[in-house]
Order: C-alpha cells, then sequence, then structure tokens
C-alpha cells in the first residue's frame, strides 16, 4: 500500500533521515501539511473508524492510526518530539462519530502543524471538548436520519422483495463517503472557530432533517406494522369483522399505533429493549392461542 | 435445501466482512437489508434475502450503538434468519428464522462487551510498540481489531451453517402449535420496537403533528413511502427557510397565507 492511497510514498515510519524543524522568530512553526497529507488522514480514518473503541481511550487510537503520516511530516526528523507526539495522541481520550470525526482531528492537526508540542494541549482541549456536540450533530445526520429515512425506504421495499431503496441508500452513502474522504481538509482549513460556531447553525437543519424525518416513522408505522384480529361482533343473523368492519373504516391500523404509543411510554420509563421483545413474543403467544390476534 | 461448500465459504465470509465493516470502515453500517440481500444472493434465493432483511432493517430501526452503547447487532440476526429461511426449504414463512436472529442480536450484545475489552489489551499491545519505536508493528497491531471482528462474525456463521438447521428442525419438533402461531403475530408487531426507539432519538414532542400527517398520507391518501418522503423534504425546507430567514421573512410569509385564506373567502 505505498501507492500513496493510504500512506505518502516519500515517507518512512522507520527511518527519520528528515532535517530537524527549526521554529520560526515567535516561537511557532512553518505549517508543513498539504491537501495530500490530510486526504491520507481521512482515507486512514476509514479503515479504522470506532474499531479501537475500549472504554478507556475510547478512539484516540484510530485518530492516531489515522493521523501517523501527518504527525511524522510535522516532526520531520525530530523522533523524540515524534514519539512523544504519537504517545500523546494515543493517551488523549477521543470519541466522535466517525464519519464527522475528520472535520475536528484536521482542525487539531492544524494547530499542531503551527504549534509542533506547543499546541498539544490546545489540541487535546480541542477535541475534549468538542467531542460531544460534533457527535451530536453526527449522529443526527449520519447515523439516525439517513437509518430512519433511507433504512425506511430500504426496509419497506426490500420486504416487498424490490432491491431499488437499497441501492439508493447505497449511492447516497457513497456520496457522503467520497466527502469523508477529504474532511480533515476542512476541519484543517475552517479552524477552530468555525467548528465551533457551526453547532448554532446546524440545530435549525436538524429540526427541519427531523420533519422529514417524522413523517416517514409516522406513515411506516402505519404500513409496516402488521396486527390483526379475526374477532367478530355478531348481532343475532348479522356477522361483523371488527377489524375490516369497525376499525379499519375509522382508523386504518390504529392498532399498530396503540402498541408504538406503548412501547414508547415503556423505553422513556428506561425498560430495556429485550424485556420488550420477550414481552411482545409472550403476549403474541397468548393472543395467538385464545384467537384474539392472528 | 443443501448448500454447497463454496456457498458455505462465500457466506461465511460475508459474515466475518459485515462485522468488521460495522466497527472499521463503516460502509455498510447499519445496511442490513443489504447483507441479507447478498446472503439470499449467494444462497440462490435473493427473495428471501430481501423479505428477511427488509423485516430485520425495520425492526432495527432504533438500535443504534451510539457513543460506544452495545445495542443488538441486527446485522447478525438479519444474515442468521436468511440462512435458516433458505436453508428449510420454506421461504415464505421465516417467522422460526426469525425468532432465532434475534435471539443472535440479544446474545451479541454480549460479544461486543467483550470485544470493547479485548480493545483494551489491543491498546496496550499498540502503546507498548509506540514507547519501544517499533512503529511498524505498532501500525500492524491495530489491524488485531479487525481480525476479532471477522472472526467474530465468522465462526458464529459458520455453525449456524452446519448445524442451524438441524437444531432449529429440532425445536420445530417439539415446538407447539400456538407457538408458532405466536411467532407469525409477534413478527407483525416486533417492528414496533424499533420505531419506539426511533422517535426517543428524535424530538417526537416537539413535532409530533408531522408523525401524524405521515399517516394520514399513508393511511387514507394510500400514498408509497417515496412520495411521502418528498412531502417532508418539502416542509422540511419551508421550515428551514422560515427560521433562517429571520423573523421578517416569517411575517411576510405568515400574510401572505393569512391574505390568501381572507380571497378565498
Amino acid at each position: 500500500m505505498s501507492n500513496g492511497f493510504f500512506k505518502p510514498a516519500d515517507i518512512s515510519p522507520t527511518d527519520f533521515k528528515e532535517p530537524i524543524p527549526q521554529p520560526l522568530p515567535d516561537g511557532s512553526y512553518a505549517p508543513v501539511l498539504t491537501k495530500e497529507d490530510l486526504d491520507i488522514c481521512s482515507r486512514r480514518m476509514c479503515l479504522m473508524d470506532t474499531v479501537s473503541y475500549a472504554y478507556a481511550t475510547q478512539n484516540a487510537p484510530c485518530a492516531t492510526y489515522a493521523a501517523f503520516y501527518a504527525l511524522r511530516k510535522i516532526y520531520g526528523g525530530d523522533e523524540d518530539a515524534f514519539n512523544r507526539a504519537i504517545l500523546n495522541q494515543l493517551d488523549c481520550v477521543f470519541n466522535a462519530t466517525p464519519p464527522v470525526s475528520g472535520l475536528l482531528l484536521g482542525a487539531g492537526l492544524a494547530i499542531e502543524d503551527t504549534g509542533h508540542e506547543a499546541g498539544q494541549q490546545a489540541e487535546n482541549d480541542l477535541k475534549i471538548g468538542l467531542m460531544g456536540p460534533i457527535s451530536g450533530i453526527g449522529d443526527v445526520f449520519i447515523w439516525i436520519l439517513p437509518l430512519t429515512i433511507l433504512g425506511s425506504i430500504a426496509g419497506y421495499m426490500a420486504m416487498d422483495g424490490n432491491p431499488v431503496g437499497i441501492l439508493l441508500w447505497i449511492a447516497l452513502w457513497a456520496v457522503m463517503y467520497v466527502w469523508r474522504m477529504q474532511n480533515y481538509n476542512q476541519g484543517y482549513n475552517a479552524g477552530v472557530q468555525i467548528i465551533t460556531t457551526m453547532a448554532d447553525k446546524l440545530a435549525v437543519l436538524t429540526d427541519a432533517a427531523s420533519i422529514l424525518g417524522l413523517m416517514v416513522v409516522g406513515s411506516l408505522i402505519f404500513s409496516t406494522v402488521a396486527i390483526h384480529t379475526p374477532l367478530t361482533f355478531t348481532f343475532g343473523e348479522v356477522t361483523l369483522p371488527i377489524q375490516e368492519g369497525v376499525i379499519d373504516l375509522i382508523f386504518p391500523n390504529i392498532m399498530g399505533i396503540a402498541v408504538t404509543a406503548i412501547v414508547y411510554r415503556l423505553i422513556k420509563k428506561g425498560v430495556s429493549l429485550s424485556w420488550i421483545i420477550l414481552g411482545i413474543i409472550i403476549v403474541s403467544c397468548a393472543c395467538a392461542a385464545f384467537g384474539i390476534l392472528g | 435445501m443443501q448448500l454447497n461448500p463454496f456457498q458455505i465459504l462465500l457466506v461465511v465470509i460475508l459474515s466475518g466482512l459485515r462485522a468488521a465493516d460495522f466497527y472499521s470502515t463503516q460502509a455498510f453500517t447499519y445496511q442490513h437489508a443489504f447483507w441479507c440481500w447478498l446472503t439470499g444472493i449467494v444462497l440462490g434465493d435473493p427473495m428471501a434475502g430481501l423479505v428477511v432483511g427488509g423485516t430485520i432493517q425495520l425492526m432495527s430501526m432504533g438500535a443504534l450503538g451510539l457513543g460506544g452503547a452495545s445495542a443488538p447487532d441486527y446485522g447478525m440476526a438479519g444474515m442468521v434468519a436468511t440462512v435458516l429461511a433458505v436453508t428449510s426449504g420454506n421461504s415464505s414463512d421465516f417467522s422460526v428464522g426469525l425468532a432465532v436472529g434475534v435471539a443472535v442480536a440479544m446474545l451479541y450484545v454480549q460479544l461486543d462487551l467483550i470485544f470493547k475489552i479485548y480493545n483494551s489489551w489491543v491498546f496496550s499491545v499498540i502503546r507498548g510498540f509506540a514507547a519501544k519505536r517499533d512503529y511498524p508493528n505498532m501500525l500492524r497491531s491495530f489491524y488485531l481489531s479487525h481480525l476479532y471482528l471477522f472472526m467474530q462474525g465468522a465462526l458464529p456463521m459458520l455453525l449456524v451453517l452446519l448445524f442451524g438447521q438441524q437444531a432449529v428442525d429440532a425445536v420445530l419438533a417439539v415446538m407447539p402449535a400456538w407457538f408458532t402461531a405466536g411467532l407469525n403475530v409477534a413478527a407483525g408487531i416486533l417492528p414496533v420496537t424499533g420505531f419506539a426507539m426511533l422517535l426517543t432519538f428524535m424530538p417526537f414532542n416537539k413535532f409530533w403533528y408531522f408523525a401524524v400527517a405521515g399517516y394520514v398520507c399513508a393511511a387514507y391518501l394510500n400514498l408509497p413511502v417515496l412520495p411521502i418522503a418528498l412531502i417532508g423534504m418539502v416542509i422540511a425546507i419551508c421550515y428551514f427557510k422560515l427560521h433562517t430567514e429571520g423573523v421578517a421573512g416569517a411575517g411576510v410569509a405568515a400574510a401572505i397565507t393569512d391574505g390568501g385564506e381572507l380571497e378565498d373567502e
């Protein structure tokens, strides 16, 4: 993999033959990272994401793996400083939504690129301080909304034997993937301020996108939850099936809505999903045995 | 249905890749329907893969492992259910396979815990090499996590492929009719858990009326899900514009709507 896609062709992880970087008169350093170096960080992050998640340091090793060659370039021939920088990355607890974490880690590398070791404390503070907010946004836009909208379209169509929804999801996900394969650059160029203020503007966008998500969920509760009762009313000669004759004429699939509301309340009260699923299976068996549902 | 060794090998590799991708490359994370479809194609019954995958996809809606939380592994559940649905030779009735799959998903919550503890050891290896300045080995040790994940997906799948059908048959032989009927009913209700979980992530109390609008579009207007998503998109854009173009813009928009209503009268 020395083709320059995941690592730069001209930097070796073993011999430190580059000159030792010298500070400018004001104590800072001339930045050395190029667009290509930061793209390599983004691509290396794609290999890792959250694979090293451990409870103590969380995703810090993934961030280290991604930044390895960028740090190697920043510290040049100064092997001791490079080693301290790697250990600093490994020990700085980090956990953010992986596809967007490049924005934050890129901004962090921008600090280290000019400040070197003097910038590491500011970089760590930035990472720890903003990993929560950026994940709040990232989780909504990367996981919750695509899963709601694209996932439900894909799942709903697939249940009818139609793979178009799955292909649509893959296509849109590919667009996101192309974006994230350069997002260290955006973080690096945007710098600290923009990353901080971005959160406010995105709140409205999150709300707007939630509206779209809720409409889809509302429609899908109707069309995918299947609860049917074979019970009938009998008035002398007249037999009226409750489901087709009464419920579906007024509120189609109201039982699905009711069960959703009950489960929603239970989750809000902190009942674990495993118990709810077990409960549904038990109640289903009981109702099926007595012919209430079927 | 009897599977040939090549199919078994492919499904085992697929299952390992899915598990590794879930944490590492995240190219097809949570796309359970996609993985089930692929499994179905390998096993020669793409339709079973789609139907099982779609069901699992909707069930899993709210089951996200965000912020390091452990969630049931519905991807594994879907692939197991697909395999059992195809091998049982009766892919239209997959409720038993689904029940086994859900049990597997619940079991995987524990395996996820073990994986994260295993990673603590991987971290000590990585940090050990870093402290010794052995960078090539340090970079290699990262892939211990990928390897573990691949095995976590592949090995249980091998067991399911080799012994799953016998196990399910044995269970079916002693299973009373009311239980199979109950599982069929439960398969229809279980998607509820996904939607309910999802609603807890969303601003449901603030915007519950948009869920009602979605229900009306589907239940009374009989619209499929794609046009409903497009209507939702239009409303979302209007909401975004009203709130970003300031109070003045919102006032003008309200005045125009009011005027329009008056003219109609």
